[in-house]
């Protein structure tokens, strides 16, 4: 091998700049300070937080069947997403700063998986404002939350409201 | 070990001047490092990542640093062992990372840079075609002109396996290059 195409197989064929590395060094170098401090996240916590959701995920389907009015439904719901909120946010506090987001969220278009309401539930629906708890709810969902929902809407009767 | 990193390893180990040690030698070792991970996991947002964690782990383990370690091979140990686990990321269920191959010319080739030449191009797409750990130790040596007995410490292999390694590396690099030139 010459000594030009030595030299050219030595260089790496990318664009970052002398600039932009000195900067990601130093956040790094940065990141790594502030990070030390921090607990890191431990199996015990993500075992907790694993059985919380479990356990919430199983009384809020106990709820959701059992309720005969979309005010006991939305309650439920409701009682879900705080628990979620919870869980996710102890998470978070012991997380590493580094670690990606708990829960990403969903483009809006996505949001509005549960099964469409029919008859009087629809015009029930119809009639709430844009800021009950349910559109707030509904607005603010995660993707895994919409999944869970899903897991006991998805083969539900229509709920039947008095 | 050089007398800096001799020196630079007894100013880590000390609490009263580690935060100002640490960043020496993040300004010494970070763009090696940046590329050693770099020629690993090929693309950047990835080698962000592993970099980052490879400080991180770094700068909470600084205390375990033993005495007669040298320096550069416990930094470059740690940034390769963050690099594979970045790899291992994008492979499935027993699956070995000597499979991303494709995936991984598939980002050399998005990222590279316009104005690289077709030679500095090829000779890494030569280099993907090696399995991982002959790859790896073949980088150490070319590129960051480690030892082999550095590069035996950073690895854990033996000095004779890695000669081997390199000499078997660099006989792949040549056939891919006389096979597509």
């Amino acid at each position: 091998m010459n000594n030009d195409l030595h030299n050219m197989t030595k260089k790496m064929p990318y664009a970052e700049s002398e600039e932009y590395m000195e900067r990601l060094i130093e956040r790094c170098a940065d990141t790594a300070i502030a990070e030390r401090g921090r607990p890191r996240r431990s199996w015990g916590a993500i075992a907790a937080c694993a059985a919380a959701a479990a356990a919430v995920i199983i009384a809020v389907t106990m709820t959701w069947k059992s309720a005969t009015t979309m005010e006991q439904a939305e309650n439920a719901i409701e009682v879900a997403a705080a628990a979620i909120d919870e869980a996710g946010t102890a998470l978070e506090e012991t997380a590493p700063a580094t670690s990606p987001p708990i829960v990403a969220t969903i483009p809006k278009s996505e949001k509005a998986v549960a099964k469409p309401a029919t008859g009087t539930a629809a015009k029930n629906l119809a009639e709430e404002t844009v800021e009950s708890p349910l559109d707030e709810f509904l607005d603010n969902i995660t993707d895994a939350e919409a999944q869970a929902l899903l897991c006991f809407t998805v083969d539900e009767e229509p709920l039947n409201i008095n | 070990m050089n007398n800096n990193d001799r020196n630079l390893t007894a100013r880590l180990r000390d609490k009263t001047t580690q935060e100002s040690a640490f960043r020496e030698l993040a300004r010494d070792y970070g763009k090696p490092l940046y590329w050693h991970i770099r020629r690993i996991v090929v693309g950047h947002d990835d080698a962000e990542d592993a970099l980052q964690n490879t400080f991180i782990s770094i700068y909470r383990h600084i205390d375990k640093l033993a005495d007669a370690e040298h320096l550069k091979a416990w930094v470059y140990r740690i940034a390769t062992r963050e690099a594979l686990q970045i790899l291992r990321r994008h492979t499935g269920l027993f699956q070995s990372i000597d499979t991303l191959e494709p995936v991984l010319t598939e980002r050399l080739l998005a990222e590279t840079s316009v104005d690289s030449e077709a030679a500095e191009v090829l000779f890494q797409q030569a280099l993907l075609k090696l399995p991982t750990q002959q790859r790896i130790a073949f980088n150490m040596r070319y590129y960051d002109e480690l030892s082999y007995d550095e590069i035996a410490e950073v690895t854990g292999k033996s000095v004779a396996t890695l000669k081997t390694n390199y000499h078997y590396a660099v006989a792949k690099i040549k056939e891919y290059i006389h096979e597509n030139t």
